[in-house]
């Protein structure tokens, strides 16, 4: 079976800021073949250097504003995402916020499949601040199924796209990712 | 298959390792023959991928050079081939064999 994993990177935790770059990457489940969907830098209509130049996103990776700026449009950038979301059954790591900043823009893949952050919860069994269990950043679920592997997150959205990939492969093989959970 | 030398990451349980083909699946009992050491292996994960792709910590972990950049890793990689190195477009297999036992 054949999978999309997407990941973007914006310049803030609203879905009214600005998604400044798409990566998506193709995973079969069955054969681990990767491919690489979508790997783009986007410029959406209200993204300017003076309210979003001070991001995070800018600070915790290697891209800048000019790179932004110089990106293709939203609208381009759109059609070929709605591909991706209509032709695979999708998901990405921390799917609630991703998703959110579609939905926000009138978009959802047409089948969705469980957050492998959420799966991953439940495997890795991290204390959180309030009881229960927290969420895992993606370093401390590659962590679990890659022992010995160091992995810095680069918060670039292909790269990120990549590596859960993968761990959704090691997390299905091993049977700690249901696509029907 | 077959390692050039004794590798770091072979010491551990489970390790990986950057192939140019994909002989092997998941489940699968192989030997890793080292120049001087046999292993059983079982091969518990295979993904494939472009060459360029590949995460920069596996292309040092499988080439035992932490120090290394993703581009010089791949480069030491075309080394060990002898006639038809991959290109950064190649699609490689990455295995994750976990050892099972010493042969000799």
């Amino acid at each position: 079976m054949k999978i999309a994993v997407l990941d973007l990177e914006t310049t803030g935790f609203d879905p009214r800021d600005c998604i400044v770059e798409i990566g998506a990457v193709e995973l079969d489940l069955d054969s681990g073949e990767t491919k690489c969907l979508l790997n783009m830098l986007v410029r959406e209509a209200h993204f300017t250097k003076s309210q979003h130049g001070r991001s995070w996103i800018f600070s915790h990776s290697g891209l800048t504003v000019w790179d932004v700026l110089s990106a293709t449009s939203w609208k381009n950038a759109e059609q070929e995402l709605r591909w991706v979301l209509e032709d695979y059954p999708v998901t990405a790591f921390n799917k609630a916020f991703d998703f959110s900043f579609l939905k926000h823009r009138g978009l959802l893949p047409k089948r969705t499949l469980p957050c492998p952050m959420i799966e991953a919860s439940k495997v890795l069994k991290i204390p959180g601040p309030y009881g229960g269990y927290k969420w895992p950043t993606l370093e401390e679920a590659w962590g679990h199924y890659f022992p010995g592997l160091d992995y810095t997150e680069q918060h670039r959205a292909f790269d990120d796209a990549l590596h859960e990939a993968l761990l959704i492969k090691a997390m299905h093989t091993v049977g700690d990712y249901n696509l029907e959970a | 298959m077959k390692f050039s030398r004794e590798y770091t990451k072979l010491q551990d349980r489970v390790f990986s390792t950057i192939r140019g083909h994909s002989y092997y699946n998941e489940g699968e009992v192989i030997e890793c023959q080292t120049p001087h050491r046999v292993l059983r292996a079982r091969v518990l994960l295979k993904v494939a991928m472009r060459f360029r792709n590949i995460p920069e910590c596996l292309l040092q972990y499988d080439t035992d050079s932490p120090e290394l950049s993703a581009a010089e890793c791949r480069e030491e990689i075309r080394s060990l081939y002898r006639g038809d190195p991959p290109d950064d477009d190649d699609i490689m297999t990455i295995y994750w064999l976990e050892k099972l036992s010493e042969a000799k």
